[in-house]
């Protein structure tokens, strides 16, 4: 060898420590401590490792090399000592080699380790939303903000945990194959399609008187409109399962509008698709209109006073200017009805248990053969609601996006 | 031509109270009053968006008094320049267009001659007045409500949100304009500067009222009230008692001092003894510090006292010195070149004159003007 290595006294000293480690392994082997696979990937991370201790050295002096190699140790306590899981070691061995010299990697690598020691049986649940957190936080570390703040957010993403676990969870729980077998029931086809159904066709309803009665409230002064004003709210303040009774008691088959709804029209309130519109639009109705009501406040009324001042009537002025600059807002109540619309069960429980919606169907299926069966169906629910929610705010980024982003705020000065 | 005649609206605890203006085609009016006084609803009214309960508006010969806003063809120009933020700039120039019956041609030219008359045809081309400066989107403004060739141009603090060159740019054009085109125009603003500058005529409003109406000459020198005088920046309101009358001159006696002031119509100055010896003074006697004059020792002439300077302050363009006279302070404006060359120090003897044709007399009572109780 005459081509000098680079880094010639590392090697002369690496060299050595190296067969070091080598003939211990072989040592270990011949003892027959350990299996002979284990052994031998066990030998190899041990040689990574140290040969991560000396590019170290090289790179960012004694001091980190010596912070590497106590790492290096304590996992070698945590997992083979005290675990006795040597397996695991050579695995998480060789990450934190490997993520050593990068900080932010060597952190998601402490969480997972974290997560593994200490919260074993959901450590993957665990592991993703410390992982989130982490993601948040670390560039906001050297922005200096204000500590207090930085707690707030701590204390308040706890909540953020207690909402996304079960559902995290819950997904776990399920493999892809009782979710594929789930979702070719034609029972939970049918529900499923009930649902989007209704919801699209309740969200319409909605749509259509709420966007006029969200316009006038904003736009008018009268007496009575704090009342009108609470009134829009109330099926957010009543428990699902009161609306429900409070609309068989109204729309029911032997009360009067119930009769002369069927009698005059032939229509059918309590168990049919109709009763579930019917609860669905009174659930998820505040949803809409309150959305829209701010995105109409939040405009103010110059920019209609200068339209009409231009000429335009006030059904002119509503269509050129207050609908295309309030539809962000209207969209995303149509989003915020639509989701609240497919989650609907308790009402629906009352006054249409038949038709399936998917909701009342997980349930049903829940009550009839426990969690067991239950679980696919609801995590298929999940992906549903999830991909309708991000398919219509993927919307805003097409061609079509305008329509739905029309949440232009004045300019402040 | 716009009449504005006994305009009276509430609006729960606000009242506009028998408004009563008149601007010509190509005159330009400043409406001045503080904040809460009433001025945008003025305007609104004037523009349809609120009904009156009596009162009416005439625009061109025309009643409008009971045609919605759209129907009227009023030009509304915001503070904060409301333009349409989902529309280009030629969109927005040309919103008001498609409701005169123009042909697509006449209306394309109609724009083109916008955009030249305010000068933003570097902006034709932006899709969105998101990001225009606020210069620019006030012109833009101006150039939509200029499109539809309105009856009357009604500016709510046109400039209120605009920086210095800005506003001093738009100034420059806006005049200009009014003339050309026409068309009266109704400026609101709480910057007498404004009104200053641009104004035919100036009427101050306070509490829905009109305080004053009138030429520049007339608000800012012969103001009618107090609160006129103080918010049109008469620094000098100086209680007054009446000696003796003159003809036309009214000699009052201001601290120790008598000073001749010519006595405006419909303010009596009796000399009432009792007066002299104490109580409250009936009269106040204004003069804008901007035309109190410091004179040489050995000037000689009317309203001509000696003082001392109490305290000299830089503003910048002009020196602010307080003075004392006998039994009196007044507040002078001096160009710092004159305060230089008369050597001006603090409690220097000086000689000050308050120009005879410079000083007014009114009521010192705030709620009785020169026409009796307001």
């Amino acid at each position: 060898m005459t081509v000098r290595a680079p880094h010639s006294f590392q090697y002369r000293v690496f060299l050595p420590l190296a067969g070091l480690v080598a003939g211990a392994h072989t040592v270990l082997g011949v003892l027959g401590a350990l299996d002979i696979g284990t052994n031998v990937t066990l030998a190899c991370v041990d040689l990574f490792a140290l040969r991560q201790f000396f590019e170290q050295r090289a790179r960012r002096g004694a001091v980190q090399a010596l912070a590497f190699v106590a790492g290096y140790l304590a996992l070698f306590l945590v997992f083979v000592t005290v675990g006795q899981a040597p397996q695991l070691f050579a695995a998480f061995g060789l990450l934190y080699a490997a993520c050593f010299a990068v900080p932010l990697l060597l952190g998601y690598l402490l969480i997972l380790i974290g997560s593994v020691v200490l919260i074993t049986p959901y450590w993957l649940q665990a592991f993703l939303l410390l992982g989130l957190l982490y993601t948040i936080l670390v560039p906001l570390v050297p922005r200096r903000l204000v500590r207090f703040q930085l707690s707030a957010f701590g204390a308040g993403f706890i909540l953020v945990i207690a909402v996304t676990l079960p559902i995290l969870y819950l997904c776990f729980q399920v493999t892809p194959q009782t979710l594929f077998v789930s979702a070719r029931d034609p029972e939970f086809g049918r529900a499923l399609l009930t649902s989007l159904e209704t919801a699209s066709i309740s969200t319409l309803i909605i749509l259509v008187f709420g966007v006029p009665l969200a316009y006038a409230m904003g736009r008018l002064d009268f007496r009575g409109k704090e009342l009108i004003d609470s009134l829009i709210d109330l099926p957010i303040i009543i428990p699902q399962s009161v609306a429900g009774i409070a609309l068989l008691v109204l729309l029911g088959p032997k009360t009067p509008v119930g009769e002369f709804l069927r009698v005059r029209f032939g229509l059918d309130i309590a168990g049919t698709t109709l009763g579930i519109v019917a609860c669905q639009v009174f659930v998820s109705s505040p949803f809409l209109i309150r959305s829209a009501m701010n995105a109409f406040r939040d405009m103010g009324a110059e920019l209609e006073n200068v339209s009409r001042s231009l000429g335009a009537s006030p059904a002119s002025t509503f269509l050129r200017i207050s609908l295309p600059l309030a539809s962000g807002g209207i969209f995303t109540g149509c989003i915020l009805a639509w989701a609240r619309a497919i989650s609907e069960v308790g009402s629906l429980m009352v006054l249409a248990y038949h038709p399936f919606t998917v909701s009342v169907y997980t349930y049903d299926l829940f009550v009839q053969y426990g969690l067991q069966e239950a679980r696919p169906a609801a995590v298929l629910l999940v992906i549903v609601c999830l991909w309708g929610f991000l398919v219509l705010r993927w919307l805003h980024a097409t061609p079509l996006g305008p329509l739905f982003a029309g949440r232009v705020r004045r300019r402040e000065t | 031509m716009i009449e504005v005649t006994d305009l009276s609206r509430s609006w729960g605890e606000f009242r506009l109270e028998r408004i009563s203006l008149r601007v010509d085609s190509g005159q330009y009016m400043v409406v001045l009053g503080p904040c809460g006084s009433g001025k945008t609803l003025l305007l609104e009214t004037i523009a349809g968006l609120h009904t009156l309960e009596s009162g009416n508006v005439r625009l061109a010969g025309e009643d409008v008094t009971d045609l919605p806003p759209e129907k009227r063809r009023v030009g509304l120009v915001y503070q904060q320049y409301a333009l349409f933020p989902h529309l280009s700039v030629v969109d927005n120039i040309a919103y008001g267009l498609r409701y005169l019956n123009l042909s697509r041609t006449e209306r394309r030219e109609r724009v083109e001659e916008m955009l030249d008359l305010l000068h933003i045809r570097a902006l034709a081309d932006r899709s969105t007045p998101i990001g225009l400066s606020g210069g620019e989107a006030q012109k833009v403004a101006l150039a939509r409500a200029l499109a539809i060739r309105p009856r009357v141009l009604l500016l709510d603090e046109p400039f209120s949100s605009l920086d210095q060159r800005a506003r001093e740019r738009i100034m420059d054009v806006l005049p200009v304009i009014a003339r050309e085109q026409n068309v009266p125009v109704i400026h609101v603003t709480h910057d007498y500067t404004e009104a200053a500058a641009l104004a035919h005529s100036i009427a101050v409003v306070r509490h829905g009222r009109i305080a004053q109406i009138g030429t520049p000459e007339q608000v800012f020198r012969r103001p009618r009230t107090r609160f006129v005088a103080e918010f049109l920046g008469v620094t000098n309101l100086l209680p007054a008692y009446p000696v003796r009358t003159e003809g036309d001159t009214a000699s009052v006696r201001v601290g120790d001092v008598l000073v001749q002031a010519p006595l405006p119509a419909g303010v009596s100055a009796p000399s009432v003894p009792g007066s002299v010896a104490g109580g409250p003074a009936p009269l106040a006697l204004c003069v804008r510090p901007e035309e109190i004059r410091i004179r040489p020792a050995d000037a000689v002439g009317v309203n001509v006292f000696p003082g001392k300077i109490r305290e000299l302050s830089d503003q910048g363009f002009h020196v602010r010195a307080r003075i004392a006279l006998d039994g009196a302070e007044v507040v002078a404006f001096v160009a710092p070149s004159h305060a230089e060359l008369r050597g001006i120090t603090v409690g220097q003897s000086v000689f000050v004159e308050l120009p005879r044709e410079s000083v007014h007399l009114m009521y010192n009572d705030p709620e009785i003007s020169a026409d009796g109780p307001a």
